[in-house]
């Protein structure tokens, strides 16, 4: 039953990750001072391979295929990333563990210049299947949208975007499973169609985001709604950011209808916070957010509304160091979907090791150990996963 | 970083002292006003626990490869289809949930959660990547287990 097991996680335990929060105020002020996207992730810029170089103990050319072709300036910018991880995982009593291995992403990006000031961004590569259409659903493109840019030769002003991608929400990390993204309206694949308005300056920086149920493929959310994130530098070492997302949870039906008998309706709003530390030469990012949800076709009786209203919240904190060319991360999370509820509080300590090889291969090394209600409310868990990363 | 430690120190402490109480051994609660309604466990449990990008959403709709049997819990829609679905051939031989005895033990949805470890038998525990909490356990117990309900909240929404 293992080999079972282990099967269903090689199945279905693939993932995404992208650009490393970590970096921003350490390394550059923006997630576009390395990225070409306003939001990061993808695509690297120029300073962004120098960066790759730059951290990386063996070097290499960090371009496309070693530089050969599709560099960052040109008409056409290619890229792609492909990462594996395997490890071993605990959670409760002792013949809950064993080991796990899977293969997580294989993405390959592209960007085209259609004018000065418009370009198409793709996103292509493997997606775990859908159990009953496997065939059609090996591939697909996560991203693609159309993206209007105010000053298309700096990393900074007005962006517009139209298309597929991830709402624009809160730090952005790339570890899919920081609390802060699991449950904090951005989980993995909840990319969907939208319409984003960014400002990207070298002290501030806005993203409003809004967004539908994806009608083409099926989606992890059925949901609509609105995503906004601000960002304010107050000096090369300090930033604050706030952040607010509405969603409505339309069971599957369009955005306009009123043909619903069921319905979610979740608004979480918080704050964000980076300091650089030049003493130790640690970045500390911190978020939290607090989510207010309505249950909207419950039955409910007025001495018991509180009972169809859950409140939330979910945050955290995490400390970043580079040591040559290694960066550690050691992270606290903490995640309560229903403050009313005894010990159902989920806290996690994270240690990540990201090694930079080449520049191109990573490796990683990923470690968590989980309590949900302090040891009181359920299993305790862990896992330690090794992680290759080859960037193209 | 002292300080941070403290505050998070602090806020665990705040937000994991609610007012609902649950028994990990008998997955009962005290003071549990939530409803134990098909919608509700929907909205606050199995979807945002078990309709993952890997697992029970619509986008990847995975189900028991040993019976061919497919579940999606990302919708109430989903979820109600999910839950009828006959599973005469999985191993366990019980309905996902009790409709006519409105016993949690008799229902594959209620002894997948609970099973004490992990693949000792024929599914694994599920979620298969951390386990629900007690507290949402004994909700949806409470749920599976309440005929005023219309049978598990199954007819309170419609037919499916």
């Amino acid at each position: 039953m293992k080999v079972a097991v282990l099967g269903l996680l090689l199945l279905l335990a693939g993932g995404v990750a992208e650009a490393y929060p970590q970096f921003q105020l350490a390394r550059d002020q923006t997630c576009t001072g390395c990225h070409l996207s306003p939001a990061g992730g993808g695509l690297l810029n120029e300073n962004g391979l120098a960066q790759a170089e730059g951290i990386s103990q063996f070097g290499q050319n960090p371009g496309f295929f070693y530089g050969s072709t599709g560099a960052p300036g040109g008409r056409l910018v290619l890229g792609g990333d492909a990462r594996g991880v395997a490890g071993y995982y605990k959670w409760g009593g002792s013949e809950d563990q064993g080991p796990l291995a899977f293969p997580m992403q294989v993405d390959a990006y592209a960007r085209l210049k259609i004018t000065d000031a418009v370009s198409f961004t793709l996103t292509g590569g493997f997606r775990p299947q859908e159990g009953t259409n496997e065939n059609l659903t090996h591939v697909w493109s996560r991203e693609h949208y159309l993206t209007w840019q105010q000053h298309p030769d700096e990393n900074y002003g007005l962006y517009i975007r139209a298309g597929r991608f991830m709402p624009v929400f809160g730090l952005r990390w790339a570890e899919h499973p920081m609390y802060t993204r699991r449950w904090g309206g951005t989980q993995l694949y909840a990319d969907t169609y939208g319409i984003a308005v960014e400002q990207v300056k070298e002290n501030y920086e806005f993203h409003v985001t809004a967004f539908m149920t994806d009608v083409l493929i099926d989606p992890i959310e059925q949901a609509n709604g609105v995503a906004a994130y601000g960002e304010y530098r107050v000096n090369e070492k300090l930033s604050f950011g706030v952040e607010g997302m509405y969603k409505t949870f339309t069971n599957g039906k369009f955005i306009l209808s009123g043909d619903r008998e069921s319905e979610y309706r979740e608004l979480r709003f918080g704050v964000t916070n980076r300091v650089y530390l030049p003493g130790p030469d640690v970045v500390i990012a911190s978020e939290v957010q607090f989510v207010n949800g309505l249950v909207g076709k419950s039955d409910r009786t007025d001495d018991s509304r509180l009972g169809g209203a859950p409140k939330g919240l979910v945050g955290a904190v995490v400390a970043s160091r580079m040591f040559g060319h290694f960066l550690v991360d050691l992270g606290l999370q903490h995640y309560d979907s229903n403050l009313r509820v005894k010990n159902l509080d989920r806290d996690a300590v994270d240690i990540n090791i990201h090694w930079f090889t080449t520049s191109h291969i990573e490796l990683i090394l990923n470690n968590r150990f989980e309590m949900v209600g302090f040891g009181s409310g359920g299993q305790s868990g862990m896992w330690n996963l090794l992680q290759l990363h080859y960037r193209l | 970083m002292i300080r941070l430690l403290l505050l998070a120190t602090a806020i665990r402490l705040v937000t994991g002292c609610g007012t609902i109480d649950c028994d990990d051994q008998t997955y009962t609660c005290v003071g549990d006003d939530r409803p134990a309604t098909l919608e509700y466990v929907t909205e606050t449990i199995l979807r945002p626990y078990c309709a993952t990008a890997g697992c029970h959403s619509a986008f990847a709709f995975r189900g028991n490869p040993n019976t061919g049997s497919h579940y999606r819990f990302d919708t109430v829609d989903h979820a109600r289809q999910s839950i009828l679905t006959p599973n005469a051939d999985d191993p366990m031989g019980v309905p996902a949930v009790d409709t006519v005895g409105f016993d949690p033990d008799s229902s594959l949805l209620y002894n997948v959660l609970v099973r004490p470890t992990g693949p000792t038998g024929k599914l694994p525990r599920m979620p298969y990547d951390e386990p629900l909490q007690t507290s949402e356990i004994a909700l949806i117990r409470r749920w599976i287990s309440s005929p005023a309900d219309g049978g598990a909240g199954l007819d309170g929404l419609g037919a499916p």
